[in-house]
């Protein structure tokens, strides 16, 4: 599991780590082993503590694994929805995270994240990068490996010369406004970037305000693999119009590629 | 005419504890077959924890 990665961590920064399932303590054992897991894998067998807790999946197993075209099995009747509680230290639940597609699972990063409150990550060193007229893109991923139904996050920083500007949306007519896109494959579902709040901007003698966004931009788009595509290129194309206060040069594409491997969707 | 199946959407913030509340007592083997009391275990530290569906499928 994933958690192992983000264990020690999370450990350093003291949160403790429980994970939880219907499984019995022989085969916890197991696959504590194999995955050499040092947290506490908690055994619910019969799943009293899941059913009282309210995490029982009765409701909706059946139709999850129709979705998938998976025939639900008796043994699996008892399962709990997976999810993730960030407990303060009272004991009290601050966040939980589910994903309506049980097959969605967090990264490594992702859990320390939830656990240590620290929201955006730093870019990279190896961070792929591009640059024209003054601007500057760099993407970069939590990991350079993804699994299928993994949630893969491409982080991306744009930075801009001083004294210039691109657009944000609405665009006055005739500009183009900020937008990151990546390129489709098939195997891959692409989410929806968060812009940050644009800058409102105004130039003297005109009575339009703009929106616009200087200096800093940073964004996260949310990838997911449905299949293991193998080394996979990611292509980011950043287009921009940047304004200098005099000047608006012709709107551009900035492209960015990283590259990811895949693994195969851990299925134990 | 086939329906294709829909995967439902499921309203998780009734699932299990709620924002807010204290995570309720655990007490539960773990794979070493040790008792464990989530919360004498957890002392004053924050915790994560993670319910999956089995560590077998």
């Amino acid at each position: 599991m994933e958690l192992q990665d983000a264990w020690q961590a999370l450990e350093k920064r003291s949160v403790a780590v429980f994970a939880l399932s219907y499984d019995s303590v022989e085969v916890l054992a197991a696959f504590a082993e194999r995955r050499g897991i040092t947290y506490p894998l908690l055994s619910d067998e019969g799943s009293h503590t899941i059913r009282a807790a309210g995490l029982l999946n009765e409701e909706h197993l059946v139709e999850q694994h129709a979705f998938y075209g998976i025939q639900t099995r008796d043994e699996q009747r008892g399962v709990a929805y997976p999810g993730t509680f960030v407990l303060d230290e009272a004991g009290v639940v601050t966040a939980k995270y589910f994903e309506q597609s049980y097959r969605v699972r967090p990264t490594a990063r992702i859990f320390e994240e939830f656990a240590t409150g620290v929201a955006r990550p730093d870019p990279s060193p190896d961070a792929a990068q591009a640059s024209r007229q003054g601007l500057e893109v760099r993407a970069w991923t939590d990991a350079p490996t993804y699994r299928p139904y993994q949630q893969v996050r491409l982080h991306v920083e744009m930075r801009l010369a001083p004294e210039t500007h691109v657009f944000a949306s609405p665009v006055p007519d005739g500009y183009t406004a900020l937008s990151f896109e990546v390129d489709p494959l098939d195997g891959l579902t692409i989410g929806t970037p968060e812009l940050p709040t644009p800058q409102p901007f105004s130039i003297a003698g005109l009575q339009d305000r703009f929106m616009v966004y200087e200096d800093t931009v940073r964004t996260t788009i949310p990838l997911l693999f449905t299949s293991n595509l193998g080394s996979t290129g990611i292509t980011l194309r950043v287009h921009a119009q940047i304004c200098t206060p005099l000047v608006c040069f012709p709107p551009n594409a900035t492209r960015v590629d990283v590259t990811l491997n895949g693994l195969d969707l851990i299925r134990d | 005419m086939t329906l294709s199946p829909q995967l439902p959407s499921v309203d998780f913030s009734r699932i299990g504890p709620a924002v807010g509340a204290r995570f309720p007592d655990v007490r539960l083997p773990d794979q070493t077959g040790r008792l464990v009391d989530l919360h004498t275990e957890r002392g004053a530290r924050r915790a994560l924890v993670v319910v999956y569906r089995s560590a077998r499928w």
